[in-house]
């Protein structure tokens, strides 16, 4: 629930403009779902869809979109207040609703991803410095809300703190300001500087993306590659810190703080990071991450035609080498035991292929030579080009390889999905995309060593070895003329 | 496209031929008093936002669909029973708000008369088959491949069921219909139903179909313990299940099973109707009556299978239900989960149709027979040497 009021100097009555957050439909009083945009980024999606439907108004009032707020929730609180601008609280000092001049959304749209939206004499700090004006503190008379909870009611994810990281990203940016007399100059970084897949959804969304907020990313060591490798037009930033663990023993705000403590203090000082790890549960949206991404840039996504689903990524390219022997190379690691696609079916799929005189490449997989696969090793990203490029097909779980391989590459490719949600990071289907997997009523899952159904220590959602063999002759036969 | 049709009740109503039917002038009353027999029933949940209505009124019955539609339902599938004299559905009163983009589908009860169970001569079985066809002549029918859908529920019990049908199909013609979708309520084809002249089947519902082993196992100790009274009896009466293991048990090998549509359903526990034991309870995650994000996997995968196996105008998904209060499943808002369920259904019928969107530029067509079976050796002989 997104809310907000629209003032007009010509009416008595503000207009009352209530959001949701969009699962597919695109309603008109939807907003597109994105993990990984900031509160602030839906403040500022709010004011562009109120003063597209209210072009007269003159201020603007919005609920912090932590909440679930209604709008005539807001209009009973802030009934005769003040014109001037003001954030509204609860008793402890939580802003619960931004009242602010038009020239706000106008002038400083982007700087409203750096607001706080946890502590409103930081954000009437930021903002006044902005505005060049005081912007008082009201308090309503709403208790104190006492602390946000793991997973909010309004979809925001805080279990291990990271909602802090937004306070941190605030501090920052008043300083900036405070310090720097150009500060409407400085650039904005987004900060999803991990994992190798991550990198590469929020490179490629930075190509896609018809209007930013940022000019640079910033980027763990290890991946500095991606970016480049993926077109990226963002600028990235080295942050020579190891990737966060998935295993949750570091928080998302103690990594977020050391990493500004790395990047060092002039960097620290010359750039407004938005902190944009996972918010919200990308996987209860049908939303591709490359539009989760798009959308914490800045662009609007209103429709199904701007999705990446209806766009696709990249100019479709093929192999050229000699359709015989059919070549195929595969990528059958995830990252952790269910998302790995199951040995028997992979043992099946390569002695299949084998029989029929395709060849078989698996990458770092050594175990699989026996079955008769070739394995091979690919650490970098212009590696994985020219692996990709010897291969007729590729097929891959849903990792890096099969993203680079597809949405950098448009190359002919077979995504594996088991407790993944395809969804959120395939790509436009057609005759050169597709994937195998079983729609089981169980996926997404989210689980990483057995599976919460049947207690497996693998994935039964996976495609079986008939379909990907049929799938890789059918894509071969359509896509180069093979025949097996 | 997917249709999501939603089972509705329509016996909440205060129209003479439902009294007929009922016997009751408050439809609402067997809700209102029904009481859990132990701490394990999950409670009943009432209605909040559309209230106890009374579909008899024109404006209710609006309402109700109006709120359907918004969830993105396609239609309503609505019970058609002997009322001995004539068929009764209710749907009359559903007719008005029905149109081209909200239809109304039907589901014989052919399992409360012994008429289909027995032999009769031929004029008797085709007068009662027009009197069953006249009843589904109410509103705006869903079209399922240009004919009215109808559901058989207890295909079994017809005693010559492709003669039966063949009968039902003749009636439709001689009442206008545009013919018959008929639908037998199984969940596979080891019967041949379709050889016997059935369109497709459907899950049956979770009562049913036990599609996974219960997670309650009574022993002989149990039984002891319940007799001397230091148990619950509906440790050892009833069926307790896992909600997500029953859910993704239905949606495992469903190729093999035939032309099976699916039913989803948010929740049951039909404890109401076994008042002496016996009744069947889902229970999802942490206890709980129902959790809407398994739900929401549930509906929208079952759209998306759906879609990937059923020929278009053939593709619906069924959902168990809308206003099944009295088994748990309603879909409607309710004072207990206000509109937590109604929203997971409207989230997910969303995702659904957005992720099948997604799937649209796949080409048609595929393999030839013969390479499929080729495949299917080559993996047969892999498995064999590794």
């Amino acid at each position: 629930m997104l809310a907000g009021l629209a003032y007009s100097s010509r009416s008595a009555f503000p207009r009352h403009y209530d959001f949701r957050f969009s699962q597919g439909a695109f309603r008109e009083d939807e907003i597109f779902d994105s993990a990984l945009s900031v509160p602030g980024r839906y403040i500022a999606e709010v004011a562009r869809r109120m003063l597209k439907a209210a072009p007269d108004a003159d201020r603007l009032a919005i609920g912090n979109p932590l909440l679930p707020l209604r709008a005539g929730q807001l209009a009973t609180w802030l009934e005769g207040t003040a014109p001037g601008p003001l954030i509204a609280t609860d008793q402890s000092g939580f802003p619960i609703v931004y009242v602010l001049p038009r020239r706000a959304f106008d002038e400083f749209e982007r700087f409203l991803l750096l607001l706080s939206v946890q502590d409103a004499k930081a954000d009437c700090r930021l903002f006044g410095s902005i505005l060049g004006t005081d912007i008082a503190q009201q308090v309503l008379d709403l208790p104190a809300l006492g602390g946000l909870p793991p997973q909010g009611s309004n979809g925001w994810l805080n279990g291990d703190g990271r909602l802090r990281a937004l306070g941190l990203q605030c501090a920052n940016a008043a300083g900036i300001i405070k310090m720097n007399r150009d500060w409407q100059r400085v650039p904005f970084a987004v900060y999803y500087p991990m994992h190798a897949g991550d990198v590469l959804f929020m490179a490629v969304a930075s190509r896609l993306a018809q209007r930013s907020f940022f000019s640079k990313q910033v980027v763990c060591s290890s991946y500095m590659d991606i970016p480049e490798a993926c077109g990226s037009r963002l600028e990235p930033m080295r942050l020579r810190l190891p990737w966060i663990s998935r295993d949750g023993s570091v928080s998302e705000f103690t990594y977020f703080g050391r990493a500004l403590e790395r990047l060092g203090d002039e960097a620290v000082t010359s750039n407004f990071f938005v902190f944009s790890r996972i918010l919200r549960l990308y996987y209860r949206t049908p939303f591709h991450l490359v539009d989760h991404a798009r959308f914490a840039l800045g662009d609007p996504l209103e429709s199904y035609e701007g999705t990446i689903h209806a766009i696709g990524a990249e100019p479709e390219h093929r192999c050229r080498q000699p359709v015989k022997p059919l070549r195929v190379l595969f990528h059958l690691n995830g990252g952790w035991a269910l998302k790995t696609y199951p040995l028997p079916y992979i043992r099946t799929i390569i002695g299949a292929l084998r029989h029929a005189r395709v060849d078989v490449t698996v990458i770092d997989r050594p175990d699989l030579e026996e079955a008769g696969a070739r394995s091979v090793v690919s650490e970098d990203s212009a590696t994985l080009r020219r692996l990709v490029e010897d291969h007729h097909l590729f097929v891959g779980v849903d990792s890096f390889p099969h993203h680079f391989a597809r949405l950098v590459m448009g190359w002919p490719t077979i995504g594996l999905f088991g407790n993944t949600k395809p969804c959120n990071s395939d790509a436009r289907y057609g005759d050169t995309y597709r994937t195998s997997d079983l729609n089981l009523s169980c996926n997404r899952c989210g689980a990483y060593d057995v599976c919460p159904s049947l207690g497996r220590r693998d994935c039964v959602n996976y495609g079986p070895a008939e379909t990907v063999v049929a799938d890789i002759f059918e894509m071969a036969g359509r896509l180069y003329g093979y025949s097996a | 496209m997917v249709r999501v049709l939603a089972f509705f009740d329509t016996r909440y109503q205060s129209s003479a031929d439902m009294l007929s039917l009922t016997g009751t002038a408050d439809p609402w009353a067997r809700l209102r008093e029904a009481r859990p027999a132990s701490r394990q029933h999950f409670a009943l949940n009432q209605p909040s936002t559309l209230g106890m209505y009374d579909l008899a009124d024109p404006q209710a019955a609006a309402r109700v669909v109006a709120m359907a539609r918004g969830a993105g339902i396609d239609g309503f599938v609505v019970d058609c029973r002997w009322a001995g004299g004539t068929y009764v559905t209710g749907a009359q009163v559903l007719a008005p708000a029905t149109g081209e983009s909200f239809g109304l589908a039907f589901q014989w009860r052919n399992g409360d008369e012994n008429f289909w169970r027995e032999p009769a001569d031929r004029e008797t079985r085709a007068g009662r088959a027009a009197a069953l066809m006249a009843a589904l002549k109410a509103g705006q029918p869903t079209a399922v491949a240009g004919r009215t859908l109808l559901i058989v529920d207890r295909p079994k019990e017809l005693a010559e069921p492709a003669e039966t049908l063949a009968l039902l199909r003749s009636a439709a013609a001689g009442a206008g219909l545009p013919g018959l979708y008929l639908v037998a309520n199984r969940a596979e084809d080891k019967g041949r139903f379709l050889s016997a002249g059935f369109d497709a089947l459907i899950d049956p519902g979770p009562a049913e179909w036990h599609s996974c082993g219960p997670s309650n196992r009574p022993t002989g100790l149990d039984f002891l313990e319940v007799m001397a009274g230091l148990k619950d009896s509906v440790e050892y009466l009833d069926k307790f299940f896992p909600y997500l293991l029953f859910a993704v048990s239905r949606m495992i090998n469903r190729e093999q099973r035939g032309k099976v549509l699916p039913r989803v359903f948010p929740a049951f526990h039909d404890w109401a109707f076994h008042p002496e034991g016996g009744a069947t309870h889902l229970v999802a995650p942490g206890n709980k009556a129902v959790d809407t994000y398994w739900y929401g996997l549930f509906v929208e995968n079952a759209m998306l299978h759906t879609h990937e196996h059923f020929t278009a105008g053939e593709q619906i998904v069924f959902l168990d239900s809308w206003n099944g209060w009295l088994e748990g499943s309603q879909v409607e808002p309710s004072l207990l989960d206000g509109d937590l369920v109604y929203n997971a259904t409207r989230d997910a019928i969303d995702r659904g149709r957005y992720v099948i969107r997604t799937r649209e530029g796949l080409p048609e067509g595929g393999l030839a027979a013969e390479m499929r079976e080729r495949i299917r050796l080559l993996c047969d002989a892999a498995r064999s040497i590794s």
